[in-house]
């Protein structure tokens, strides 16, 4: 597909790839991205929390606090200038039993190891005073002021979006199949033709191990670990103000009960490994106990409407770390087994891969005056296209979503693949109708513009 | 589109569907002068716009109508009213304030009386805890007819029907006219929500089998539906098709009434209001299929009416207070009531006073109805979670009445 060289080829667009392609490309290499779907985020950053962490509870010393930490802080510097959202929420640990209460020293312990200062545990008063409509039986709290939440899917796709716009390419139905490493380059052979770089970097999340043995036998193994959610109608968005975690178990965070930019309250994840690499698929019963879980922490959802479920796939290694390495002698860089924080580290990780490249394989020229590229706009609180005098015709009528944004998204730098990325950068069909009143039109209006049609 | 002429009115109504042009037409007869309908959409007319199946009109227009050529008559109803499409209202504020969203943008809105007539939408997969990823070809009959009809789109071949509703078997005919195979039917109760005397006519004539007491245990395919995995009985089985219809169950488009702050009722998914049509903030009144799941048209055009001339008494300060209201008790299995308050002196027009009754299962026994424990009536009946009971109280208690109590006794 095509004849040039590049400096560095990012194999898979999930938000990993996508804040390694914008690093790089940034700091003045030619790279190229291919991704394997018919769109970018279609694997595990399909469906996530959107929580932005702060790292309060990461294993302190490991990488991966590390890495959020650094893309906590960088996405704050940044989120403007890309015109991306932030709610600086908070977060409350809540205890439910004696036990957790008694663990709750050993979090802000932790919290303060991990330079989040600002934890506290808090009085019950405090607690029931933030959260009116929380459950009764709660036996304590730890505050944590700094964890917010974000766009899920605005953020990777303004990360590609600035990457395209100062000079690198992103092809999608582009699995990488084979490679070879030949004096000095790879030829990596995908469908849409053979591509040349002098580095590759492995960013393909639930696929890291597959991709990994091109270069070599993997050394970790992926297990898909499935999350579920439920996500609840606007009106329940007023029962609750923070982001309401459980004291997490060793496996897990738990289940969160959080709002949404987009004006919802979602319950989950669920934790189940499975070996599928690219179902997921909701279940009955897990929803049904989510259900359960989430009116048990906030009554008053067993009033309130459900309006979508979905699901993501961690991609889990039997590590609790992530698997970052370079290797100097073929010119591979491993990025993998960023499982259940990749979102928030993305542009940590992005900063520590740059590192390990300039340690190890190559020299960096960053430029100087990077083009910005702010994206639409999606989140509620911040103005939308809709309110605005020029609005025009609405298609989706849940989410607001204008036809000129829909067009703007089908032409633009990044146009989606498939019907999922035209979803994920307008929102259409999203909200409490999933489609009843605007799927036709939606379906009419990408009709033969789409790589891939699905719903 | 050009937004509302002005900022104020006598009366808004919400939503131009058929029971929203009802209650301006009606409004218009009666004499009300400044009325406002605001639709969101690019037409007025409501469901019936996309229902190709002729079951409209015997009411009001004296003969069966398809549904677009039933809204095209209700829209030639309303000749004064102005009406203002492709405005979505957003919020309703206290005391009859409102704010939408038209082709320029956001408006401010005031009226003395806003009629909200927003109507229903049906529950997708996912608002049912349906099993299974989110393969293309999963559809709401709503939305198959808006791609037939509004897009000339097929979303599938060859699909299982979920539900034996009436809308259900709309449903098979709508997929027959466009050369679209329904393979069967599936329902979750043992015996079918539609009189099974009909259903074993409409298996034999669509050649497609209804499974009783089935579960939509979950739907295979990931990119494009490849079948649906039923449990019956205790067993699993696989049924290959390309595609999944939701039909029957119905969603008040009712969020505005939450997201307003007004009492709600979590049965029925709809405002609370008392016999008068009137929500908790008595600037507003409620019709139509926004009140609860679900009346046929020809009910919901006369609620429009009645609505209207509600409102207009409401205007000259004619109806009962709203504040003195009573709400009607209930137990299970009865999922709601309609009114589910009750205001004094109970007239209601010449019809005279009506509630409806919808259960949470498939019942059969004796439905009691009591003041201050005083059975007022009472009847023996039969009925299905998707259909409403009608409770007519022949004489009502004229002092007032301090509780009203709905009971059912199972046989
Ligand atoms: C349930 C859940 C909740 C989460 N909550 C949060 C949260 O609140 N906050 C947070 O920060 N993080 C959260 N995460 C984590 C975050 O979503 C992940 O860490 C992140 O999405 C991983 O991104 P990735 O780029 O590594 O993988 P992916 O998104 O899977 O990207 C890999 C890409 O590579 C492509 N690919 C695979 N093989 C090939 C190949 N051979 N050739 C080309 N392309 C290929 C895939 O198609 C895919 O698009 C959550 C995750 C889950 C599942
Ligand atoms: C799929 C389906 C099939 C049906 N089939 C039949 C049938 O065969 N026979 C039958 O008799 N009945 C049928 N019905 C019932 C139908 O609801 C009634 O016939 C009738 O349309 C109800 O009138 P309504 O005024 O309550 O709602 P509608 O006629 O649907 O009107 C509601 C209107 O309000 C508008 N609206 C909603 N929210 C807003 C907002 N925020 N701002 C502005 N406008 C808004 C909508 O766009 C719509 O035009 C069906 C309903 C559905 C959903």
């Amino acid at each position: 597909m095509s004849q040039k060289v590049y400096d560095v080829a990012v194999i898979g667009g999930g938000v990993v790839g996508c804040a390694v392609l914008r690093a790089f490309t940034l700091a003045g290499l030619k790279c190229v991205l291919l991704e394997r779907g018919a769109d970018i985020l279609s694997g595990a950053s399909k469906g996530n929390s959107a929580i932005l962490h702060t790292g309060f509870d990461a294993p302190p010393g490991s990488l991966e606090h590390k890495c959020v930490q650094e893309g906590c802080k960088e996405y704050l510097e940044i989120h403007e200038r890309l015109n991306l959202p932030l709610v600086r929420s908070s977060a409350l640990v809540v205890a439910w039993t004696e036990e957790q209460f008694r663990s709750l020293p050993d979090i802000v312990e932790k919290a303060h190891k991990n330079g989040v200062a600002d934890v506290t545990q808090i009085a019950l008063e405090d607690l029931y005073g933030r959260e009116t409509n929380l459950s009764a039986g709660a036996k304590g709290a730890v505050l944590v002021p700094g964890e917010s939440y974000i766009d899920p899917w605005s953020a990777p796709l303004a990360y590609a979006h600035q990457a395209l716009a100062n000079g690198a390419d992103i092809f999608a139905l582009s699995e990488v199949q084979r490679g070879e490493f030949d004096a000095g380059h790879w030829k990596l052979m995908t469908p849409g033709g053979l591509f040349k770089a002098g580095v590759v970097i492995n960013c393909a999340g639930n696929f890291g191990d597959i991709v990994e043995a091109i270069n070599r036998p993997s050394a970790f193994r992926i297990t898909p670990r499935k999350g579920q959610f439920l996500v609840y109608d606007k009106p329940a968005a007023d029962l609750l103000q923070c982001i309401i975690l459980p004291v997490p178990t060793k496996r897990t965070k738990g289940v969160v009960v959080f709002r949404t930019v987009f004006g919802k309250v979602v319950v989950g994840p669920t934790a189940e490994d499975q070996e599928d690499r690219e179902l997921a698929d909701v279940t009955e019963k897990m929803l049904r106990d989510l259900k359960a879980k989430g009116e048990s922490i906030i009554p008053g959802l067993a009033s309130h409407e459900i309006i979508a479920t979905y699901a993501g796939l961690r991609p889990a290694t039997q590590f609790d770390d992530y698997q970052i390495d370079a290797d100097r002698d073929r010119h591979w860089i491993t990025v993998a087994g960023i499982r259940s924080t990749g979102l928030t580290a993305s542009l940590g990780i992005a900063k520590h891969v740059l590192a390990l490249y300039e340690e190890k394989l190559g020299r960096l020229n960053p430029i100087d005056e990077p083009v910005w590229t702010p994206v639409p706009n999606l989140a509620e609180h911040r103005p939308r296209a809709y309110q605005k005098p020029d609005a025009g015709e609405l298609v989706c009528l849940c989410e607001m979503v204008t036809r000129k944004e829909m067009e703007d998204a089908l032409s633009s730098l990044l146009p989606p693949g498939d019907m999922g990325g035209l979803k994920r950068r307008t929102r259409c069909t999203m909200g409490r109708c999933q489609g009843y009143y605007c799927g036709h039109k939606v379906a009419q209006l990408a009709q033969g513009r789409l790589k891939e049609p699905s719903q | 589109m050009n937004g509302p002429r002005k900022d104020s009115y006598d009366v808004i109504v919400v939503g131009g569907g058929v029971s929203g042009l009802s209650a301006a037409a009606a409004l218009e007869r009666l004499g009300v002068e400044s009325v406002l309908v605001l639709e969101r959409e690019q037409e007025c007319g409501g469901a019936p716009r996309h229902i190709e199946s002729p079951n409209f009109g015997l009411r009001e227009f004296h003969r069966l109508m398809r549904g677009p050529d039933y809204a095209a008559g209700m829209r030639a109803r309303v000749r004064s009213a102005e009406v203002v499409t492709e405005f979505s209202v957003t919020r309703l504020l206290p005391g009859g304030k409102l704010e939408g969203a038209g082709t320029r943008g956001m408006r401010a809105l005031a009226a003395k009386r806003i009629i909200l007539a927003s109507g229903t939408r049906e529950a997708s997969r996912h608002n049912r805890l349906v099993s299974g990823a989110r393969p293309f070809g999963v559809v709401t009959y709503g939305a198959l007819q808006r791609y037939l009809s509004f897009a000339g789109l097929k979303p599938f071949r060859r699909a299982v029907v979920v539900g034996t509703e009436w809308v259900s078997l709309s449903t098979l005919q709508t997929m027959r006219k466009h050369g679209l195979r329904p393979i069967c039917m599936i329902e979750e109760q043992s015996r079918t929500i539609a009189p099974e005397m009909i259903m074993r006519v409409i298996e034999r004539f669509f050649n497609a089998p209804v499974y009783r007491g089935a579960h939509l245990e979950r739907i295979l395919g990931n990119t494009k539906v490849e079948g649906i995995e039923i449990e019956q009985g205790g067993r699993l089985h696989v049924i290959e098709c390309d595609g999944v219809v939701f039909t029957g169950k119905f969603i008040p488009e009712a969020h505005l009434v939450r997201l307003g702050q007004m009492d709600f009722d979590q049965g029925s998914s709809g405002p609370i209001t008392d016999q008068c049509h009137r929500l908790s903030d008595p600037a507003y009144f409620a019709c139509g299929n926004v009140l609860r799941p679900v009346e046929a048209s020809w009910v919901c055009s006369r609620e429009g009416e009645r609505v209207a001339r509600l409102v207009q008494r409401s205007l000259a300060r004619a109806l009962p207070a709203s504040g003195g209201f009573v709400p009607v008790r209930l137990s299970d299995p009865i999922r709601f009531v309609w009114p589910q308050r009750l205001v004094f002196p109970y007239e209601q027009e010449q019809s005279g006073l009506c509630l409806k009754v919808s259960f949470r299962r498939p019942v059969r026994g004796m439905l009691r109805f009591a003041a201050d424990g005083q059975e007022i009536w009472a009847k023996n009946i039969s009925a299905m979670p998707e259909q409403l009971v009608k409770v007519f109280p022949k004489r009502m208690p004229s002092a007032s009445v301090a509780d009203f109590e709905l009971r059912f006794h199972e046989e």
